[in-house]
């Protein structure tokens, strides 16, 4: 007998039934997700309040008006102004986009530093992995806040424009950010490389690039999606407890963090709650919001290469 | 001579719980074991023979299937109906089972004697020192030397077949009168293999103990079976005494197995095969489940599913190709 | 005999774990994985390995294909020492050499459509023009009997035995001379196990590609082998052509291996060896032959001194001193 050639049932109903890509598969369990798409939800609404607000408002941003200072919310000024006169609605969406570039960013840079130094640790062990993660440890072992407070102390020491400090801020966050990235990418590599998927590449004497990016990233794309969307919510934090302190995007522009250190002052945090109230739920819908979000993409990502 | 059967299944539906639905692991499966018999069930990954024990021992997973229908008698009670507590006492007591992987079936921290004393304790009410006792002489009788020396050490400073007879030595720990075993030696090498099911063979002699022995070998159901139950796609589609169902196979599937096996000194040019695979169990329609692999596929079998047919002395099958020989 | 150069030829192939001192540990447990292992596989043969876990099996087969390194001794392909290649060389030679894993279920990467994992080695080598990858593709689909339409589709929507069908496709479509199949149908069911031994000697007899074909089952190696060498600890046991090795066994381990094989036939009342005790500890292998502590025929000359692998008749080695 000739070697029967396999026939899958004539193309059943659930071979119909299953998508074969593997993204459509995980966009499917996450809309079953109910409370992460709530997060995201809130998270879009968020984006579209801090994009496309400012468009719809009377008000600059900077738009300094002597003649209405400290006003309690009204039908004019929603919520308020602050002490020269700012409509803090307007100021908070300006703040929005501040604050989600450099949460955004500071993921951004820290997913790719720890991704391809974790890659690279994880591939090629050796002196390569030791020198990269032994930094990684170092910067580890410093406590991340105190670190940020004398970077950016050193920042404003040496006079840095305000426009540039928005980088800089996102620099630091990703240095701080980059070493526990790295480390996980590093070992779920070096539990890959274990896989006979990757030994099999070696069998097939395929060049180190080909294994590393068609063969390597794929698997780690969901955890880099996954611990990049926690992150932006821990980036969006560090950075407002920056801007409370005055140390992270300074005055005149706006942050959710700057924007609290009106509660510093005794008055305004008793008289004046309209200002500091806003962006501190600003800030906690945020993060939750991700929070949610992260963990649902996990879910939905994760427990998907086991069952067939 | 009509012995009682310790264990009669009747008319078992398991289902798991998947993304398409329910699917029937277990389709309606009806057996019964004698004692002192060794039953096995013979079957691919995927036929339900797995799922057949653990609906037995109550050990499906309620987050991910249950047991919808159907009596498992032990000894004339129904053990689905049973209380938990009550349960519990028999599990272990009077029926007991070995699965496939010993090395995780044991706990890594505990000693070897911790976790065979530990059901002698429970299930005997014997003191501590009587238990050891005990777990010494077991050890002795599984066959491994040493009693004192294994009873202290932790199960990774052992061998994958002492670690079977480990677990073949708490599973009969408490004397029970059925044991099941999942696989038993699957897992380990041919020689170990040929020690364990020796010492299977023995054990059940000397005891007249039952066995329900589920395994995919068909030389290993050979060697220790008196009486064999191949499944396919959930269903129990052939079963005999051993000898006559090795030398008269009725089922295409079940001559198809016996002749796809490659035999030691018996080389051929080509092995049979059975084309194609396994069918999913979601999408299966009121048929004969191995009709699309079958060459003596007739129109009747992709509609209408084949009842259980006696063709001798207790050797069933379900096959159409042997109905309209007998009815017509 | 031409005195043509064999195709593949093992000398004395050595490979040690943890023979490295460190700060920590001055005393390491050096496990002699292979020890020694001499054979040779001629052009269009199917050689069996033959052991039980500990044997260095799949050791020797991955030191074959410098997929992992060696301790001592030689590989020599067509004459050249695989492991004294460049890596540039090597990297030449690669697809000559294949490999077909164990695990069907985890030797494909799960985010590659099949149809890229069995194509990019060709791209990657640079042997065929990218237009002509798909059709090249379909073409080793048909010949491992898969369906055409299955070329975009994941790994996780195959079963088992068609997973294997992909790991074969994918060594053969770089056409080449010597694959190294691991225990590639011990992971399988009956009946798929049967498709996928037919599929292999299909392609031993069209493809003329010489096989080193590792197995614990000894009735697969018999079905598809000519040439067979069993192992044991890390050591060579026993050697010869398939007629040899099952018709007149001459090492005791061997025909203890043969008689503890369960035979599908209840009639069948044979004097069976069953041999006493546990595969030793590797890392704390017995002095002398390795195989005394379980074998039945040992005297004190076993327990010393090692035996010597001779031949005894044309083409079959034995290590034993009785046989």
């Amino acid at each position: 007998m000739e070697n029967p050639p396999i026939t899958i049932a004539s193309k059943s109903k659930a071979e119909k039934r299953k998508k074969s890509s593997l993204w459509g598969q995980v966009l499917q369990r996450f809309l079953k997700k109910k409370i992460a798409l709530v997060g995201l939800g809130f998270l879009l609404f968020i984006f579209l309040f801090s994009l496309i607000g400012p468009f719809f408002s009377p008000y600059a941003t900077e738009g300094v008006n002597p003649t209405q200072i400290n006003l309690p919310p009204s039908s004019e000024h929603w919520l308020g102004t602050d002490k020269l006169g700012r409509d803090v609605l307007t100021r908070l969406m300006f703040a929005g986009r501040i604050s989600l570039t450099v949460g955004v960013g500071a993921m951004v840079l820290s997913v790719t530093f720890g991704a391809l130094l974790g890659i690279l640790a994880g591939y090629y062990k050796g002196i390569i992995d030791q020198i990269v993660m032994r930094i990684a440890d170092i910067l580890m072992t410093l406590p991340s806040l105190p670190l940020l407070f004398i970077m950016a102390a050193v920042m404003s020491e040496w006079k840095v424009p305000t426009e540039q400090r928005l980088y800089i801020v996102m620099l630091m966050l990703s240095l701080v950010g980059w070493p526990g990235l790295a480390r996980l990418v590093r070992s779920q590599v070096l539990s890959l490389r274990e896989r006979q998927f990757i030994q099999a590449t070696d069998a097939l004497g395929l060049r180190d690039h080909r294994k590393l990016l068609n063969h390597l990233l794929p698997n780690i794309v969901p955890l880099l999606i996954v611990s990049g969307t926690l992150s932006i919510g821990g980036a969006i934090l560090s950075e407002s407890v920056l801007s409370y302190f005055g140390l992270g995007v300074v005055p005149p522009t706006a942050s959710w963090g700057n924007m609290i250190n009106a509660a510093n002052s005794l008055i305004d945090f008793q008289k004046r709650p309209w200002l500091w109230i806003p962006p501190g739920i600003a800030i906690f819908l945020t993060v939750i919001s991700i929070n949610l979000l992260g963990d649902g993409l996990r879910d939905a990502i994760d427990p998907n290469m086991k069952r067939r | 001579m009509a012995k009682e059967p310790i264990l009669q299944i009747n008319q078992l539906l398991t289902q798991f719980y998947s993304d398409g639905g329910k699917v029937n692991a277990v389709n309606n499966v009806s057996l019964e074991i004698r004692e002192g018999q060794t039953v096995c069930l013979v079957g691919e990954s995927g036929c339900g023979k797995s799922a057949t024990a653990m609906s037995v021992m109550g050990l499906i997973d309620p987050s991910s299937g249950q047991v919808s229908n159907g009596e498992v008698l032990f000894e004339g009670q129904d053990l689905l109906k049973m209380k938990k507590g009550d349960l519990r006492r028999l599990r272990g007591k009077d029926f007991a089972m070995i699965f496939q992987e010993p090395m995780s079936s044991l706990n890594p921290v505990l000693t070897i004697g911790e976790q065979i004393t530990e059901s002698i304790i429970e299930h005997e009410l014997l003191s501590k020192k009587e238990a050891k006792q005990r777990g010494l002489e077991l050890i002795n009788l599984v066959g491994i030397g040493r009693g004192e020396e294994i009873f202290s050490s932790y199960p990774h400073q052992l061998s994958g077949g002492m670690l079977q007879r480990i677990m073949i030595a708490i599973a009969i720990s408490c004397n029970p009168r059925l044991l099941i075993a999942d696989e038993p030696t699957t897992a380990l090498d041919v020689t170990i293999q040929a020690q364990i099911l020796d010492l299977l063979r023995n054990l059940k002699e000397e005891r007249n103990m039952s066995m329900l022995l589920i395994t995919h070998d068909l030389g290993v159901v050979a060697e220790v079976a008196d009486y064999v139950i191949v499944m396919y796609a959930g269903k129990i589609i052939e079963q005999g005494p051993v000898v006559e169902l090795f030398k008269n196979p009725k089922h295409p599937y079940t001559k198809g197995l016996l002749a796809a096996k490659p035999v030691i000194n018996q080389r051929r040019e080509k092995l049979y095969t059975i084309p194609g695979q396994v069918p999913n169990l979601i999408d299966l329609q009121p048929s004969c489940y191995f009709s699309e692999r079958c060459e003596h596929c007739m129109s009747i079998c992709t509609t209408k599913q084949p009842p259980m047919k006696q063709i001798r002395d207790s050797h069933d099958v379900a096959c159409w190709l042997y109905e309209e020989e007998v009815s017509v | 005999m031409s005195k043509a150069l064999p195709l593949l030829e093992v000398k004395n192939l050595k490979k040690y774990y943890g023979d490295s001192s460190n700060l920590f540990r001055r005393n390491p447990e050096v496990v002699k994985a292979v020890d020694g292992v001499s054979f040779t596989i001629e052009k269009g043969e199917t050689f069996g390995l033959v052991g039980e876990s500990g044997s260095g099996k799949s050791t020797i087969g991955k030191s074959i294909l410098r997929l992992s390194s060696i301790t001592d001794g030689e590989v020599l392909y067509k004459g050249q020492n695989i492991h004294k290649l460049s890596k540039k060389d090597m990297r030449n030679l690669r697809p000559k050499l294949q490999f077909i894993f164990q695990d069907p279920y985890s030797s494909l990467n799960p985010r590659i459509r099949i149809g890229d994992a069995i194509g990019e080695a060709l791209i990657d080598h640079g042997l065929v023009d990218k237009s002509e990858i798909r059709e090249r593709v379909l073409e080793v689909l048909d010949i491992c009997g898969l369906a055409p339409y299955q070329i975009d589709r994941y790994p996780h929507e195959f079963s088992g035995g068609q997973r294997q069908r992909i790991g074969i496709a994918r060594a053969i479509i770089l056409n080449p001379d010597f694959i190294v199949a691991d225990e590639p149908v011990s992971a399988l069911d009956v009946s798929i196990q049967a498709q996928i031994i037919n599929l292999f000697s299909d392609l031993q007899k069209e493809r003329d590609i010489t096989f080193l074909f590792i197995s614990h089952d000894l009735s697969v190696v018999e079905h598809l082998c000519s040439k067979i060498g069993v192992l044991y600890l890390g050591t060579m046991m026993e050697l010869g052509s398939r007629d040899q090795l099952y018709g007149n066994p001459l090492h005791p381990y061997t025909k203890a291996l043969l008689s503890a094989v369960p035979v599908p036939d209840p009639t069948l009342k044979r004097e069976r060896i069953i041999i006493k005790g546990d595969i030793p500890n590797p890392a704390d292998p017995p002095k002398g032959c390795k195989f005394h502590t379980r074998c039945p025929i040992a005297t004190d000359m076993c327990r010393i001194e090692v035996p010597e692998f001779r031949e005894v008749e044309a083409n079959h080695f034995v290590a034993c001193h009785f046989a």
